[in-house]
């Protein structure tokens, strides 16, 4: 009785829980016997060289890949169980920041993050009252209405993040978030998810670039030819 | 439900500023087609006013014997009457016979003959709802049978062909105009697959970001709709000029129902709204 309460307890405990999760693309590249934890408030960066598999294992968790093998599990969502139609409020649990920024160019700064809370319905006064919070949090309250092409790649990224923190998700995803910038916007774009994470908020951090990150506070996954080493 | 509501009327409006050309020619292609179905509506409706006219003369003509008498020929009238198809039944006697006859080859006719030869009849009418060529054919044949009746006449027989020609126009008509509407819906449809595979960016991130499919889909039926509707209005106005424009050249030439204009607007509300439905659904 006490391990099963204790089991219920730690899957409750755990955001993110990825077990024996394997994926293969036509090409025969993909990731096999992927297992790891993501505990709330946790910061976590997934290393591996381009092309390991980092990006897959980052897609199976917001299921736009499915698990052939295993299951993931967000929150209160399970990948052996969720229905197709539940797959958006999966994806309102997380915070996804790309590496090329999936900025949508017609429209401005303001809108490209406020359309999240649109999304769900959220009240005008509310979504206003959001989105230029974390417009503040990622330092670019000015340029609110300024549109993407008008920003720098660092800016853009931020934007991107704005985006992902808007919601007020419990983790927040980022896939090689520095991969298009210089390595002195790169620390900045760190700094600014790390300041995030300090708020409580977890992250789950995929990069290349171990330098980069290996003196932050945080626990390292290593993935090489798609399996954890 | 309010505020997802409000910002897909704006994303629409605001999918027409951001794709005015395609928009402009979604508009245009909705305006051309209802255009192009107008003109076939007027063919149908208008080929169909026509047969209807030649239809009108359903009359059967019942030839009495000589040897009747007017009880006798009373009778006969009472018999067709009692006929679930016939609507009224006109006595033409011998003399009425006559003077119609004359007032048609003239006064030498009786000066030839001494007697009159014409023979009494009955002319007979069938209900509107049973006026149809068979319906006539079958009736002739039946009274033709009776005793006291020499001979039956019909005029259909003479239509026969053209009833079957402007029947077979009639199916063609029917044909063409689906094959129109099936194109157009298809074009629109097209158009707005286009508008939104140019912007299927923008609904990759929308579902990254967790919105339902049915959220992202009620900005782009709405654009469809409010599409259709400024090309159904456009080819009202268009339509509504020319048969201004035709009705004062050549008075009471074409017929068009009243709401027809009302049922442009409608047409284009619902091949904009389905062909964007059309298009949606197979990006998701």
């Amino acid at each position: 009785m006490r391990t099963r309460s204790l089991c219920v307890k730690k899957i409750v405990m755990n955001m993110i829980e990825l077990q024996n999760v394997k994926v293969t693309y036509s090409t025969g590249d993909g990731i096999e016997r992927i297992s790891f934890n993501v505990a709330p408030g946790e910061m976590v960066f997934l290393v591996g060289p381009s092309g390991a598999g980092k990006s897959t294992v980052l897609k199976t968790i917001y299921l736009e890949e499915w698990p052939e093998e295993g299951h993931v599990r967000v929150a209160d969502f399970h990948s052996l169980f969720i229905k197709n139609k539940d797959i958006p409020y999966l994806r309102r649990h997380l915070g996804v920041v790309f590496q090329d920024f999936k900025l949508l160019h017609d429209r401005d700064v303001f809108s490209n993050v406020s359309f999240v809370l649109e999304v769900i319905g959220q009240r005008k006064k509310e979504i206003k009252r959001h989105v230029l919070r974390a417009l503040a949090d990622v330092g670019l309250s000015h340029k609110s209405r300024k549109y993407p092409m008008e920003l720098s790649g660092g800016e853009q990224q931020r934007v991107s993040i704005a985006r992902a923190i808007v919601n007020e998700p419990n983790i927040v995803l980022a896939d090689e978030p520095t991969g298009n910038l210089d390595p002195v916007t790169a620390s900045e774009i760190l700094d600014v998810l790390v300041r995030i994470h300090s708020r409580g908020t977890a992250v789950l951090l995929a990069t290349h670039n171990y330098n980069m990150v290996k003196d932050y506070k945080g626990r390292i996954i290593r993935i090489e030819h798609g399996h954890l080493v | 439900m309010m505020n997802s509501l409000v910002y897909s009327i704006q994303e629409a409006f605001d999918g027409f500023r951001r794709a005015r050309v395609s928009t402009f020619m979604t508009i245009f292609t909705i305006s051309f087609l209802l255009f192009i179905i107008t003109l076939f509506s007027i063919l149908f409706l208008n080929a169909d006013r026509l047969v209807n006219t030649l239809h009108a003369e359903y009359d059967i003509q019942a030839f009495i014997s000589n040897t009747y008498s007017e009880e006798e020929v009373e009778s006969l009238r009472q018999r067709v009457m009692r006929l679930e198809e016939i609507g009224e039944v006109e006595y033409v006697s011998k003399k009425q016979a006559a003077i119609e006859f004359q007032q048609e080859f003239g006064d030498e006719f009786f000066d030839i003959l001494e007697e009159n030869p014409l023979p009494a009849s009955l002319i007979v009418k069938l209900k509107q709802e049973h006026q149809n060529v068979n319906n006539v054919k079958s009736i002739s044949a039946k009274i033709a049978e009776w005793e006291g009746i020499d001979e039956t006449v019909h005029s259909v027989t003479g239509f026969d062909l053209l009833i079957k020609v402007s029947n077979s126009a009639r199916v063609a008509l029917v044909v063409l105009l689906t094959i129109v509407v099936l194109g157009s819906m298809f074009v629109v449809s097209n158009t707005i697959r286009l508008i939104i595979n140019a912007r299927r960016h923008i609904i990759e991130t929308m579902e990254l970001v967790g919105a339902t499919h049915a959220f992202i889909r009620r900005p782009y039926l709405l654009e469809g709709l409010f599409q259709g509707f400024l090309g159904g209005t456009f080819a009202a106005i268009i339509v509504f000029i020319l048969l201004q424009i035709v009705d004062a050249q050549w008075p009471n030439l074409i017929w068009m129902p009243a709401t027809y204009l009302l049922g442009l607007v409608a047409a284009g509300v619902i091949f904009g709204f389905l062909g964007s439905l059309f298009a949606v659904k197979r990006f998701l």
